[in-house]
Protein backbone atom coordinates (compact mmCIF):
# COMPACT_ATOMS: atom_id res chain seq x y z
CA UNK A 1 0.00 0.00 0.00
CA UNK A 2 1.28 3.34 -1.16
CA UNK A 3 1.74 5.65 2.16
CA UNK A 4 1.74 9.31 2.08
CA UNK A 5 4.52 11.59 4.74
CA UNK A 6 2.19 13.43 7.53
CA UNK A 7 4.46 14.28 9.95
CA UNK A 8 7.83 15.18 9.79
CA UNK A 9 10.20 13.80 12.74
CA UNK A 10 10.51 17.62 14.11
CA UNK A 11 6.78 17.68 13.74
CA UNK A 12 6.33 14.44 16.05
CA UNK A 13 8.51 15.60 18.44
CA UNK A 14 7.06 18.88 19.15
CA UNK A 15 3.61 17.62 19.41
CA UNK A 16 4.23 14.77 21.97
CA UNK A 17 6.58 17.04 23.81
CA UNK A 18 3.48 19.75 23.75
CA UNK A 19 1.28 17.13 24.49
CA UNK A 20 3.48 15.60 27.53
CA UNK A 21 3.91 18.98 29.32
CA UNK A 22 0.79 20.52 28.59
CA UNK A 23 -0.42 17.48 30.99
CA UNK A 24 1.94 18.44 33.49
CA UNK A 25 1.32 21.86 33.36
CA UNK A 26 -2.57 20.99 34.02
CA UNK A 27 -1.71 18.59 36.82
CA UNK A 28 0.83 20.61 38.42
CA UNK A 29 -1.73 23.88 37.87
CA UNK A 30 -4.92 22.23 38.84
CA UNK A 31 -2.88 22.05 42.19
CA UNK A 32 -2.49 25.77 42.59
CA UNK A 33 -5.61 26.26 42.79
CA UNK A 34 -7.47 25.99 45.76
CA UNK A 35 -11.21 26.55 46.82
CA UNK A 36 -14.60 26.86 44.39
CA UNK A 37 -11.56 26.89 41.79
CA UNK A 38 -10.11 23.52 42.46
CA UNK A 39 -10.57 21.42 39.35
CA UNK A 40 -10.54 18.25 41.39
CA UNK A 41 -10.80 19.74 44.54
CA UNK A 42 -8.78 20.93 47.74
CA UNK A 43 -7.89 17.06 48.64
CA UNK A 44 -6.62 17.13 45.13
CA UNK A 45 -4.60 20.11 45.85
CA UNK A 46 -3.54 19.54 49.45
CA UNK A 47 -2.18 15.92 47.86
CA UNK A 48 0.08 17.56 44.91
CA UNK A 49 1.23 20.41 46.94
CA UNK A 50 2.64 18.05 49.68
CA UNK A 51 4.05 15.97 46.74
CA UNK A 52 5.95 19.31 45.21
CA UNK A 53 7.09 20.11 49.39
CA UNK A 54 4.53 22.75 49.75
CA UNK A 55 2.70 25.36 47.56
CA UNK A 56 5.30 27.75 46.81
CA UNK A 57 7.59 24.17 45.92
CA UNK A 58 4.46 23.72 43.37
CA UNK A 59 4.44 26.97 41.65
CA UNK A 60 8.12 26.67 41.07
CA UNK A 61 7.69 23.21 39.49
CA UNK A 62 4.61 24.72 37.34
CA UNK A 63 7.14 27.44 36.42
CA UNK A 64 9.91 25.83 35.38
CA UNK A 65 7.59 23.53 33.32
CA UNK A 66 6.67 26.35 31.92
CA UNK A 67 9.63 27.60 30.80
CA UNK A 68 10.53 23.81 29.69
CA UNK A 69 7.22 24.28 27.03
CA UNK A 70 8.24 27.87 25.96
CA UNK A 71 12.02 25.97 25.50
CA UNK A 72 10.57 23.18 23.36
CA UNK A 73 7.94 26.00 20.97
CA UNK A 74 11.02 27.78 20.76
CA UNK A 75 13.71 25.36 19.30
CA UNK A 76 10.71 24.03 17.12
CA UNK A 77 10.14 27.20 15.68
CA UNK A 78 14.24 28.57 15.51
CA UNK A 79 14.92 25.16 13.68
CA UNK A 80 11.57 24.83 11.71
CA UNK A 81 10.17 28.22 10.75
CA UNK A 82 9.14 27.10 7.50
CA UNK A 83 6.91 23.79 8.84
CA UNK A 84 5.46 25.84 11.79
CA UNK A 85 4.26 28.72 9.04
CA UNK A 86 2.37 25.93 6.55
CA UNK A 87 0.69 24.83 9.86
CA UNK A 88 -0.25 28.14 11.07
CA UNK A 89 -1.54 28.91 7.74
CA UNK A 90 -3.22 25.66 7.29
CA UNK A 91 -4.99 25.53 10.57
CA UNK A 92 -5.90 29.04 10.16
CA UNK A 93 -7.49 28.93 6.83
CA UNK A 94 -11.21 28.44 6.68
CA UNK A 95 -11.92 27.24 3.22
CA UNK A 96 -15.38 26.83 1.47
CA UNK A 97 -17.42 23.95 3.12
CA UNK A 98 -15.85 23.98 6.51
CA UNK A 99 -18.33 25.80 8.45
CA UNK A 100 -21.32 23.20 7.20
CA UNK A 101 -18.57 19.80 7.88
CA UNK A 102 -18.54 21.52 11.85
CA UNK A 103 -22.29 22.02 11.52
CA UNK A 104 -23.20 18.10 10.25
CA UNK A 105 -20.06 16.71 11.95
CA UNK A 106 -21.49 16.43 15.92
CA UNK A 107 -24.75 14.92 15.06
CA UNK A 108 -22.90 12.14 13.39
CA UNK A 109 -20.42 11.89 16.55
CA UNK A 110 -23.19 11.31 18.75
CA UNK A 111 -25.63 9.22 16.82
CA UNK A 112 -23.20 7.44 14.46
CA UNK A 113 -23.99 8.11 10.79
CA UNK A 114 -27.18 6.29 9.70
CA UNK A 115 -29.30 7.03 12.49
CA UNK A 116 -28.41 10.77 12.85
CA UNK A 117 -29.25 10.51 8.97
CA UNK A 118 -32.54 8.36 10.10
CA UNK A 119 -33.07 11.57 12.33
CA UNK A 120 -33.04 13.75 9.32
CA UNK A 121 -29.37 14.79 10.09
CA UNK A 122 -27.51 15.70 7.21
CA UNK A 123 -24.77 13.71 6.79
CA UNK A 124 -22.94 14.25 3.93
CA UNK A 125 -19.93 16.01 4.68
CA UNK A 126 -18.09 18.70 2.46
CA UNK A 127 -14.03 16.98 1.23
CA UNK A 128 -11.26 18.22 3.82
CA UNK A 129 -7.75 19.24 3.30
CA UNK A 130 -4.29 18.55 5.21
CA UNK A 131 -6.59 19.18 8.40
CA UNK A 132 -10.18 18.67 8.78
CA UNK A 133 -12.65 21.60 10.70
CA UNK A 134 -12.17 19.75 13.89
CA UNK A 135 -8.34 19.49 13.62
CA UNK A 136 -8.40 23.17 12.26
CA UNK A 137 -10.51 24.85 15.26
CA UNK A 138 -8.58 22.90 18.07
CA UNK A 139 -5.41 23.60 16.22
CA UNK A 140 -6.64 27.31 16.33
CA UNK A 141 -7.87 27.25 20.25
CA UNK A 142 -4.56 25.12 21.49
CA UNK A 143 -2.35 28.17 19.51
CA UNK A 144 -4.30 30.95 20.54
CA UNK A 145 -4.91 29.32 24.10
CA UNK A 146 -1.16 28.71 24.13
CA UNK A 147 -0.15 32.29 23.45
CA UNK A 148 -2.49 33.75 25.89
CA UNK A 149 -0.93 31.05 28.59
CA UNK A 150 2.49 31.72 28.19
CA UNK A 151 1.55 35.84 28.11
CA UNK A 152 -0.45 35.97 31.64
CA UNK A 153 2.04 33.51 32.78
CA UNK A 154 4.95 35.33 32.48
CA UNK A 155 2.97 38.16 33.93
CA UNK A 156 2.02 36.54 37.08
CA UNK A 157 5.59 34.53 37.38
CA UNK A 158 7.27 37.95 36.56
CA UNK A 159 5.13 40.28 38.76
CA UNK A 160 5.91 42.64 35.55
CA UNK A 161 2.55 44.18 35.67
CA UNK A 162 0.26 46.56 38.17
CA UNK A 163 -1.79 44.69 40.57
CA UNK A 164 -5.19 45.15 39.22
CA UNK A 165 -3.73 43.66 36.60
CA UNK A 166 -2.32 40.22 37.75
CA UNK A 167 -5.26 39.13 38.89
CA UNK A 168 -6.87 39.14 35.55
CA UNK A 169 -3.94 37.23 34.39
CA UNK A 170 -5.19 34.31 37.07
CA UNK A 171 -8.52 34.70 35.24
CA UNK A 172 -7.67 34.30 31.87
CA UNK A 173 -5.11 31.59 32.71
CA UNK A 174 -7.94 30.27 33.57
CA UNK A 175 -10.03 30.26 30.62
CA UNK A 176 -7.45 29.85 28.21
CA UNK A 177 -7.03 26.32 30.14
CA UNK A 178 -10.41 25.54 30.60
CA UNK A 179 -11.24 26.42 26.78
CA UNK A 180 -8.24 24.09 25.33
CA UNK A 181 -9.09 21.32 28.19
CA UNK A 182 -12.86 21.03 26.44
CA UNK A 183 -11.24 21.19 22.92
CA UNK A 184 -8.36 18.29 24.14
CA UNK A 185 -11.18 16.24 25.11
CA UNK A 186 -12.50 15.94 21.94
CA UNK A 187 -9.07 15.80 20.25
CA UNK A 188 -7.97 12.84 22.36
CA UNK A 189 -11.65 10.97 21.72
CA UNK A 190 -11.13 11.18 18.01
CA UNK A 191 -7.61 10.03 17.93
CA UNK A 192 -7.72 7.04 20.73
CA UNK A 193 -11.48 6.36 20.67
CA UNK A 194 -12.76 6.50 16.87
CA UNK A 195 -11.15 3.77 15.22
CA UNK A 196 -11.76 5.05 11.66
CA UNK A 197 -8.90 7.61 12.52
CA UNK A 198 -6.47 4.48 13.66
CA UNK A 199 -4.03 5.38 10.85
CA UNK A 200 -3.64 9.21 11.97
CA UNK A 201 -2.90 8.27 15.19
CA UNK A 202 -0.23 5.70 14.14
CA UNK A 203 1.15 9.23 11.50
CA UNK A 204 1.61 10.48 14.37
CA UNK A 205 4.34 8.03 15.27
CA UNK A 206 6.10 6.25 12.22
CA UNK A 207 5.08 10.06 10.43
CA UNK A 208 2.75 8.82 6.99
CA UNK A 209 -0.53 7.45 6.54
CA UNK A 210 -1.56 4.88 3.88
CA UNK A 211 -2.64 6.86 0.48
CA UNK A 212 -6.01 5.77 0.48
CA UNK A 213 -6.86 6.42 4.08
CA UNK A 214 -5.82 10.29 2.43
CA UNK A 215 -7.76 10.59 -0.58
CA UNK A 216 -10.94 9.30 1.74
CA UNK A 217 -10.28 11.63 5.14
CA UNK A 218 -8.24 14.81 3.16
CA UNK A 219 -9.52 14.21 -0.27
CA UNK A 220 -8.31 18.19 -0.80
CA UNK A 221 -4.68 17.51 0.79
CA UNK A 222 -2.68 18.45 -2.11
CA UNK B 1 -1.59 28.09 70.94
CA UNK B 2 -3.60 31.03 70.25
CA UNK B 3 -1.36 34.41 69.30
CA UNK B 4 -2.83 37.08 70.03
CA UNK B 5 -1.78 40.74 70.37
CA UNK B 6 -3.72 42.82 72.97
CA UNK B 7 -3.62 46.75 73.09
CA UNK B 8 -4.41 49.37 75.43
CA UNK B 9 -5.18 52.29 73.26
CA UNK B 10 -5.81 54.75 76.33
CA UNK B 11 -2.05 54.36 77.14
CA UNK B 12 -0.68 55.36 73.00
CA UNK B 13 0.50 58.63 72.74
CA UNK B 14 0.81 58.71 69.43
CA UNK B 15 4.54 58.87 69.24
CA UNK B 16 4.50 56.29 66.18
CA UNK B 17 7.98 54.45 67.25
CA UNK B 18 6.28 50.80 66.70
CA UNK B 19 5.59 52.37 63.09
CA UNK B 20 9.30 53.47 62.32
CA UNK B 21 10.64 49.85 64.43
CA UNK B 22 8.29 48.25 62.15
CA UNK B 23 9.55 49.56 59.43
CA UNK B 24 12.85 48.97 60.36
CA UNK B 25 12.59 45.61 61.19
CA UNK B 26 10.63 44.68 58.25
CA UNK B 27 12.15 46.42 55.88
CA UNK B 28 8.81 47.83 53.94
CA UNK B 29 9.01 50.13 50.90
CA UNK B 30 9.06 53.56 51.47
CA UNK B 31 5.71 55.18 52.27
CA UNK B 32 4.10 51.74 52.95
CA UNK B 33 3.43 50.37 56.52
CA UNK B 34 2.58 47.45 57.81
CA UNK B 35 1.22 49.03 61.13
CA UNK B 36 -0.69 52.11 62.13
CA UNK B 37 -2.02 54.87 64.65
CA UNK B 38 -5.62 55.94 63.92
CA UNK B 39 -7.00 58.92 65.46
CA UNK B 40 -10.23 60.46 66.92
CA UNK B 41 -10.30 63.81 66.60
CA UNK B 42 -11.21 65.73 70.03
CA UNK B 43 -14.31 67.42 69.77
CA UNK B 44 -13.60 70.73 71.68
CA UNK B 45 -17.13 71.53 72.11
CA UNK B 46 -17.95 68.92 73.89
CA UNK B 47 -17.58 68.64 77.74
CA UNK B 48 -14.83 66.06 77.67
CA UNK B 49 -13.30 66.50 74.08
CA UNK B 50 -11.25 63.08 74.18
CA UNK B 51 -9.00 62.75 71.51
CA UNK B 52 -8.23 58.97 71.68
CA UNK B 53 -5.23 57.11 69.43
CA UNK B 54 -5.65 53.74 68.26
CA UNK B 55 -2.59 51.38 67.27
CA UNK B 56 -3.43 48.71 64.91
CA UNK B 57 -2.01 46.01 62.49
CA UNK B 58 -3.18 43.19 60.50
CA UNK B 59 -5.72 41.51 63.11
CA UNK B 60 -4.99 38.31 62.03
CA UNK B 61 -8.69 37.70 62.46
CA UNK B 62 -10.45 34.27 63.23
CA UNK B 63 -12.13 34.39 60.07
CA UNK B 64 -10.28 36.29 57.40
CA UNK B 65 -11.70 37.48 54.72
CA UNK B 66 -8.06 38.18 52.63
CA UNK B 67 -8.03 34.28 52.94
CA UNK B 68 -10.65 32.97 50.35
CA UNK B 69 -9.77 35.95 47.67
CA UNK B 70 -6.59 34.57 47.36
CA UNK B 71 -6.48 32.50 44.32
CA UNK B 72 -3.55 30.64 45.18
CA UNK B 73 -3.36 29.89 48.41
CA UNK B 74 -0.24 31.82 49.55
CA UNK B 75 -2.29 33.97 51.98
CA UNK B 76 -3.53 30.82 54.42
CA UNK B 77 -4.12 30.87 58.57
CA UNK B 78 -2.06 28.46 60.96
CA UNK B 79 -5.57 27.09 62.48
CA UNK B 80 -2.10 25.82 66.00
CA UNK B 81 -1.61 29.52 66.60
CA UNK B 82 -3.91 31.37 64.57
CA UNK B 83 -1.37 33.30 62.34
CA UNK B 84 -2.32 34.58 59.16
CA UNK B 85 0.71 34.25 57.10
CA UNK B 86 1.46 35.17 53.53
CA UNK B 87 4.23 31.83 51.72
CA UNK B 88 6.27 34.60 49.74
CA UNK B 89 6.70 31.44 47.39
CA UNK B 90 3.27 30.96 46.20
CA UNK B 91 2.43 34.57 46.22
CA UNK B 92 1.89 35.75 42.50
CA UNK B 93 1.42 39.49 43.70
CA UNK B 94 -1.83 39.44 41.97
CA UNK B 95 -3.39 42.08 44.58
CA UNK B 96 -6.70 40.14 44.81
CA UNK B 97 -6.37 39.88 48.67
CA UNK B 98 -5.50 44.08 49.45
CA UNK B 99 -9.23 45.12 49.18
CA UNK B 100 -10.52 41.87 50.55
CA UNK B 101 -9.25 43.32 53.84
CA UNK B 102 -11.21 45.27 55.83
CA UNK B 103 -8.73 47.07 57.93
CA UNK B 104 -6.14 48.17 54.93
CA UNK B 105 -3.86 45.72 56.79
CA UNK B 106 -2.22 44.58 53.19
CA UNK B 107 -0.36 46.22 50.47
CA UNK B 108 1.31 45.22 47.47
CA UNK B 109 5.23 45.18 48.24
CA UNK B 110 6.73 47.18 44.79
CA UNK B 111 10.18 45.51 44.66
CA UNK B 112 9.28 41.93 46.11
CA UNK B 113 6.50 41.34 44.04
CA UNK B 114 4.21 39.89 46.51
CA UNK B 115 1.01 40.90 49.14
CA UNK B 116 2.98 41.90 52.41
CA UNK B 117 1.62 42.40 56.09
CA UNK B 118 2.30 42.23 59.68
CA UNK B 119 3.55 39.01 60.85
CA UNK B 120 3.82 39.44 64.25
CA UNK B 121 7.63 39.91 63.11
CA UNK B 122 8.36 36.09 62.09
CA UNK B 123 11.51 36.60 61.55
CA UNK B 124 12.41 38.18 64.50
CA UNK B 125 10.41 35.48 67.13
CA UNK B 126 12.33 32.76 65.05
CA UNK B 127 15.54 34.47 67.06
CA UNK B 128 13.74 34.18 70.10
CA UNK B 129 12.37 38.34 70.08
CA UNK B 130 9.38 39.82 70.46
CA UNK B 131 8.03 42.14 67.61
CA UNK B 132 9.46 45.00 66.99
CA UNK B 133 5.89 47.37 67.54
CA UNK B 134 5.70 45.86 70.99
CA UNK B 135 9.40 45.82 72.24
CA UNK B 136 10.10 49.49 70.63
CA UNK B 137 6.52 51.47 72.87
CA UNK B 138 7.46 52.60 75.75
CA UNK B 139 4.00 52.99 77.01
CA UNK B 140 3.40 49.25 76.88
CA UNK B 141 0.34 50.19 74.86
CA UNK B 142 0.92 46.92 72.69
CA UNK B 143 1.50 43.69 74.08
CA UNK B 144 1.83 40.26 71.95
CA UNK B 145 2.38 37.01 73.08
CA UNK B 146 -0.18 33.16 73.27
CA UNK B 147 -3.30 33.70 74.93
CA UNK B 148 -3.75 30.04 75.77
CA UNK B 149 -0.29 30.41 78.30
CA UNK B 150 -1.69 32.18 81.34
CA UNK B 151 1.45 33.73 82.05
CA UNK B 152 1.98 35.86 78.94
CA UNK B 153 1.73 39.19 78.64
CA UNK B 154 -0.98 39.36 76.29
CA UNK B 155 -2.75 36.65 78.69
CA UNK B 156 -2.39 39.14 81.88
CA UNK B 157 -3.15 41.67 80.37
CA UNK B 158 -6.95 40.17 78.68
CA UNK B 159 -7.74 38.04 81.96
CA UNK B 160 -11.29 39.25 82.63
CA UNK B 161 -11.06 42.54 81.22
CA UNK B 162 -13.88 43.96 78.99
CA UNK B 163 -12.58 44.28 75.05
CA UNK B 164 -13.39 45.59 71.73
CA UNK B 165 -12.51 43.70 68.51
CA UNK B 166 -12.95 46.11 65.65
CA UNK B 167 -15.37 44.51 62.95
CA UNK B 168 -17.00 46.25 59.32
CA UNK B 169 -20.69 45.78 60.66
CA UNK B 170 -22.25 42.81 59.14
CA UNK B 171 -18.65 41.03 58.73
CA UNK B 172 -17.46 39.15 61.02
CA UNK B 173 -13.83 38.40 61.22
CA UNK B 174 -13.03 38.19 64.95
CA UNK B 175 -10.07 39.81 64.97
CA UNK B 176 -7.19 38.35 67.34
CA UNK B 177 -6.18 41.84 68.02
CA UNK B 178 -8.17 43.20 71.62
CA UNK B 179 -8.79 46.50 72.55
CA UNK B 180 -8.99 46.11 76.55
CA UNK B 181 -11.64 48.33 77.80
CA UNK B 182 -12.84 50.94 75.01
CA UNK B 183 -11.33 52.07 71.87
CA UNK B 184 -11.76 55.04 69.28
CA UNK B 185 -12.56 55.51 66.25
CA UNK B 186 -14.43 52.23 65.16
CA UNK B 187 -16.28 53.29 62.01
CA UNK B 188 -13.01 53.62 59.48
CA UNK B 189 -12.93 49.76 58.06
CA UNK B 190 -14.27 49.30 54.93
CA UNK B 191 -16.40 46.49 53.45
CA UNK B 192 -14.37 43.68 51.51
CA UNK B 193 -14.39 43.59 48.33
CA UNK B 194 -13.63 40.96 46.08
CA UNK B 195 -12.07 42.28 43.27
CA UNK B 196 -13.76 42.18 39.50
CA UNK B 197 -11.16 39.43 38.01
CA UNK B 198 -12.10 37.36 40.84
CA UNK B 199 -15.59 37.82 41.30
CA UNK B 200 -15.51 37.23 37.70
CA UNK B 201 -13.14 34.04 37.73
CA UNK B 202 -15.64 32.04 40.62
CA UNK B 203 -18.94 33.71 39.72
CA UNK B 204 -18.85 32.94 35.50
CA UNK B 205 -15.47 31.90 34.54
CA UNK B 206 -15.06 28.75 36.55
CA UNK B 207 -18.84 27.94 36.12
CA UNK B 208 -18.88 28.30 32.63
CA UNK B 209 -16.06 26.36 32.18
CA UNK B 210 -16.47 23.23 34.05
CA UNK B 211 -20.09 23.06 32.43
CA UNK B 212 -18.52 23.68 28.81
CA UNK B 213 -16.09 20.58 29.84
CA UNK B 214 -18.39 18.54 31.57
CA UNK B 215 -21.27 18.89 28.77
CA UNK B 216 -18.19 18.00 26.16
CA UNK B 217 -17.42 14.98 28.48
CA UNK B 218 -20.70 13.79 28.34
CA UNK B 219 -21.28 14.14 24.86
CA UNK B 220 -17.77 12.01 24.24
CA UNK B 221 -18.82 9.79 26.89
CA UNK B 222 -22.23 9.02 25.17
CA UNK B 223 -20.77 8.64 21.61
CA UNK B 224 -17.91 6.10 22.94
CA UNK B 225 -20.96 4.28 24.76
CA UNK B 226 -22.39 3.98 20.87
CA UNK B 227 -19.72 3.56 19.26
CA UNK B 228 -18.88 0.51 21.97
CA UNK B 229 -22.31 -0.69 22.90
CA UNK B 230 -24.47 -0.73 19.72
CA UNK B 231 -22.43 -2.45 17.71
CA UNK B 232 -24.82 -1.45 14.80
CA UNK B 233 -22.55 -0.60 11.75
CA UNK B 234 -21.92 2.61 12.30
CA UNK B 235 -18.51 2.10 13.89
CA UNK B 236 -16.65 2.04 10.73
CA UNK B 237 -18.55 4.69 9.17
CA UNK B 238 -17.87 6.66 12.47
CA UNK B 239 -15.95 9.54 10.09
CA UNK B 240 -19.27 10.06 8.26
CA UNK B 241 -19.51 10.02 4.67
CA UNK B 242 -17.60 11.46 2.40
CA UNK B 243 -18.88 13.43 -0.85
C1 LIG C 1 -1.72 12.62 24.92
C2 LIG C 1 -2.70 12.43 24.13
C3 LIG C 1 -2.71 12.94 22.68
C4 LIG C 1 -2.85 12.16 21.60
C5 LIG C 1 -3.03 10.65 21.58
C6 LIG C 1 -2.80 13.02 20.44
C7 LIG C 1 -2.89 12.57 19.13
C8 LIG C 1 -2.80 13.36 17.99
C9 LIG C 1 -2.79 12.90 16.65
C10 LIG C 1 -2.89 11.44 16.22
C11 LIG C 1 -2.70 13.97 15.83
C12 LIG C 1 -2.63 13.95 14.29
C13 LIG C 1 -3.95 14.05 13.65
C14 LIG C 1 -3.79 13.90 12.16
O1 LIG C 1 -2.69 14.06 11.65
O2 LIG C 1 -4.79 13.63 11.48
C15 LIG C 1 -2.64 15.15 16.65
C16 LIG C 1 -2.57 16.44 16.18
C17 LIG C 1 -2.58 17.56 17.00
N1 LIG C 1 -2.51 17.57 18.38
FE1 LIG C 1 -2.58 15.94 19.59
N2 LIG C 1 -2.64 14.30 20.85
C18 LIG C 1 -2.56 14.31 22.23
C19 LIG C 1 -2.42 15.42 23.03
C20 LIG C 1 -2.38 16.74 22.56
C21 LIG C 1 -2.32 17.89 23.41
C22 LIG C 1 -2.26 17.88 24.94
C23 LIG C 1 -2.35 18.99 22.59
C24 LIG C 1 -2.33 20.45 22.94
C25 LIG C 1 -3.11 21.02 23.77
C26 LIG C 1 -2.43 18.50 21.22
C27 LIG C 1 -2.48 19.32 20.11
C28 LIG C 1 -2.54 18.87 18.80
C29 LIG C 1 -2.66 19.75 17.64
C30 LIG C 1 -2.78 21.28 17.71
C31 LIG C 1 -2.68 18.93 16.52
C32 LIG C 1 -2.81 19.37 15.06
C33 LIG C 1 -4.22 19.74 14.72
C34 LIG C 1 -5.17 18.64 14.97
O3 LIG C 1 -4.93 17.49 14.58
O4 LIG C 1 -6.20 18.91 15.61
N3 LIG C 1 -2.44 17.13 21.24
N4 LIG C 1 -2.72 14.74 17.98
S1 LIG D 1 -6.77 41.90 59.21
FE1 LIG D 1 -7.02 41.73 57.02
S2 LIG D 1 -5.12 40.83 56.32
FE2 LIG D 1 -5.20 40.48 58.52
S3 LIG D 1 -6.15 38.45 58.72
FE3 LIG D 1 -7.79 39.95 58.89
S4 LIG D 1 -8.58 40.11 56.79
FE4 LIG D 1 -6.56 39.15 56.65
S1 LIG E 1 -1.24 38.99 46.17
FE1 LIG E 1 -2.55 38.30 47.85
S2 LIG E 1 -4.22 37.22 46.79
FE2 LIG E 1 -2.58 37.39 45.30
S3 LIG E 1 -1.40 35.49 45.53
FE3 LIG E 1 -0.42 37.01 46.88
S4 LIG E 1 -1.36 36.69 48.87
FE4 LIG E 1 -2.68 35.68 47.37
S1 LIG F 1 4.21 42.58 65.02
FE1 LIG F 1 5.96 43.16 63.76
S2 LIG F 1 5.12 43.18 61.70
FE2 LIG F 1 3.36 43.26 63.07
S3 LIG F 1 2.96 45.44 63.34
FE3 LIG F 1 4.32 44.83 65.02
S4 LIG F 1 6.35 45.28 64.24
FE4 LIG F 1 5.02 45.29 62.47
Amino acid sequence: MNKRMRHSLADRCMHWGNALLWLLLFFSGAGLLQGGLAPFGDGYTAAVRKLAGGGSGLLRLHIILGCVWMGIFSLYIALNAKSAASFLREIFSVRPGDLIWLRRKPAIMLLGEHRAAALGFETKLPPQGFYNMGQKAFGMLSVTAGVTLVATGLIMATGFAPPGFAGWCVTIHYIACGLTLAGLLVHLYMTLAVPEERPGLKSMFSGSVPEDYAKHHHANWE
Amino acid sequence: MKLAMVIDSSRCVDCKACMISCSTANETPPGRHRNWIKTKPPEYSAARPGGHFQPGACMHCEYPTCVPACPSGATWRKTETGEVLIDEGLCIGCGNCVPACPYGARYIHGKRRVADKCDYCASRRVQGLEPACVGTCLTKARVFGDLDDPGSEAAKRLGKAKFVQLEYPGVATRPAMFYVKETAPDNWMRKPEAPASLRFLSDFAAPGVKTLVGLVGFGLLAALARVLLLKDGDAKQQGGAHE
